[in-house]
């Protein structure tokens, strides 16, 4: 990082371990524009654009000012920019008041602020989504019901 | 906007990071992951221990710790260091090659006076770049 001299403050505070470590994240500047697919695990930012796929093992963030077209992949995903394709998320999808969605999104939990736009639809994959927040502690992924849970 | 390199941001891909197809922008790039395809930045680029790149790159400096197939051009400067390979052509205004390093292939040295054209304009529509100006600011 040093051979680069200045780079902004904004930079250092959001990768905070640009050397060294093993969970850095990696970071996708404002005036980077990917064209292709990106793939592989750890935590991600966006703020630049991505015309092609994201399939990540980790949490995606994407900023205000990001602009993706794709089809987005990952086990946990905030969303601050514009998004124009399916979202899958692992976890779940976290949408800010800024957040532009074109296009499907699935995922086991969600989360939408006031101002956000979606257009499309919205899939909750897991069953126990719903009935989630009475049994969640114990119980396997796939527990049936609350019932099953209440009776015993 | 040639001479802002210093003022661009850095991009990092991490370790376990692999990007498939096109980089493009005005940024520095810290490259601990893997790249296939082709690199075309206004800014610097770093390879660094553990990356691997299989991409043309084309930029204002180049420093290399890892691995790297493909073309190189830096506009002003290529580095290898002493764990670094590159094997492909390159060309550069100046170059630094360091005991260790592995280079396979043909060097070719700019004149300072010729830069080469600069990546296509910019990426960005010339309104963008503007807007983007304003924001730094």
């Amino acid at each position: 990082m040093s051979l680069f001299g200045k780079s902004k403050d904004e930079v250092e505070a959001v990768t905070p371990k640009a050397s060294g470590g093993q969970k850095e994240a990696t970071y996708f500047g404002k005036k980077l524009k990917i064209k292709g697919n990106v793939s592989g695990g750890g935590d991600l930012i966006i703020l630049g654009e991505l015309e092609g796929e994201f399939d990540i093992n980790g949490k995606l963030q994407v900023a205000e000012q990001a602009n993706i077209t794709g089809n987005v992949k990952a086990d946990h995903i905030t969303v601050k920019g514009n998004i124009h394709g399916t979202l899958s998320a692992v976890e779940k999808i976290h949408l800010d008041p800024m957040a532009k969605v074109k296009g499907h999104l699935n995922c086991q939990r969600i989360s939408v602020m006031e101002g956000a736009l979606i257009d499309g639809e919205i899939k909750m994959s897991g069953q126990s989504a719903q009935t989630s927040y009475s049994s969640v502690s114990d119980k396997s992924p796939q527990s049936k019901s609350d019932e099953t849970s209440e009776k015993k | 906007m040639q001479k802002d390199n210093s003022s661009a941001s850095t991009s990092l891909l991490s370790r376990n990071v692999k990007i498939e197809g096109e980089v493009r922008g005005e940024e520095n790039l810290h490259i601990d992951g893997q790249i296939k395809g082709s690199i075309k930045l206004d800014g610097n680029i770093l390879v660094g221990d553990s990356g691997v790149v299989e991409a043309d790159i084309e930029a204002a400096n180049v420093v290399i710790q890892g691995k790297v197939t493909g073309n190189v051009l830096a506009r002003q400067q290529l580095e290898i260091q002493p764990s670094g390979q590159l094997i492909g052509d390159c060309k550069a205004q100046s170059v630094e090659i360091n005991e260790g390093a592995v280079f396979e292939g043909r060097f070719h040295m700019l004149k300072s006076s010729k830069v080469p054209s600069k990546p296509e304009a910019s990426p960005f529509a010339p309104t963008k770049l503007a807007a983007a100006k304003e924001n730094q600011k």
